[in-house]
């Protein structure tokens, strides 16, 4: 009922398409991200350019190397494979990022323990130490993860300042994209090979 | 008033709709509003919506792009 009240309001104001979803986000079958509007933007306090590109680029680093860590520590041939393309993808991304903005890396390199979407990376290694690693394990986390990042870039685009990060954060929005649809497109590749 | 909202009914989109509609648009194209309260957001929102509960959505209605198709929940 909210979000009939608020279409009406939207209505009223002139908005020239608006959409109420029905069922609300309950009904929502989909990555869903987590964590106040302000999660994970404690990192990008700096209101410069450089420093906000190379958190950026020390995340998507972050990320590559839980992909290799967990890779190490999985023994199945499958998923090992899995989480190796993922880091390759992870790569290509950093490369994406660089060839974009040449000289925004020279200099000092920022370290992060913080991934993308601003999760904990020892807290992840711990969660597996525990249990066996699968594709599916591998493909939720990356969805998980990926699903955050698209939501705190969005958020980014949405507070920045200057036009230059709106742009940059709009940027990774997409690339965030991306790699979601990979990782679905993995996800049904794993369902379809249970199902043969 | 807007001649448009004479005829205009409550337009309703499933959640498999929206999807579809978000995985063939850029983010840019579009704006997903939450309307609910902060601590039902923080719990889990739809990737990229902004929240705006509903109480205060006529006190910031700046905050939003009236010509961007917006998908409400």
């Amino acid at each position: 009922m909210r979000s009939k009240a608020a279409a009406q309001l939207l209505r009223k104001a002139d908005f020239q398409q608006i959409y109420n979803m029905k069922g609300g986000i309950i009904a929502y079958e989909g990555g869903k991200a987590v964590g106040d509007e302000a999660f994970g933007i404690e990192y990008f306090v700096s209101g410069d350019f450089s420093d906000v590109f190379r958190m950026s680029y020390a995340m998507e680093e972050g990320l590559q190397q839980l992909y290799l860590l967990l890779a190490e520590m999985c023994d199945e041939r499958d998923v090992k494979h899995l989480l190796g393309r993922l880091a390759k993808f992870e790569e290509g991304h950093k490369a994406k990022m660089k060839a974009l903005f040449p000289a925004e890396l020279t200099g000092e390199q920022v370290s992060s323990d913080s991934l993308e979407g601003g999760f904990d990376r020892q807290q992840l290694l711990n969660h597996f130490q525990s249990r066996k690693v699968t594709s599916d394990d591998v493909i939720q986390l990356g969805m998980m993860l990926e699903t955050q990042a698209f939501d705190l870039y969005s958020r980014l685009a949405e507070k920045a300042d200057t036009a230059e990060a709106k742009d940059f954060f709009l940027f990774m929005v997409g690339e965030e994209k991306q790699h979601l649809k990979f990782l679905s497109d993995e996800y049904d590749k794993v369902i379809g090979a249970g199902t043969q | 008033m807007n001649w448009r909202n004479l005829f205009a009914s409550d337009s309703n989109m499933s959640p498999a709709d929206v999807k579809i509609f978000m995985a063939e648009h850029n983010p840019e194209e579009y704006q997903l509003l939450d309307v609910r309260q902060p601590k039902e957001y923080e719990k889990e929102h739809l990737p990229g919506a902004k929240l705006i509960p509903v109480k205060e959505l006529a006190d910031r209605l700046d905050e939003l792009d009236s010509t961007k198709p917006t998908f409400v929940y």
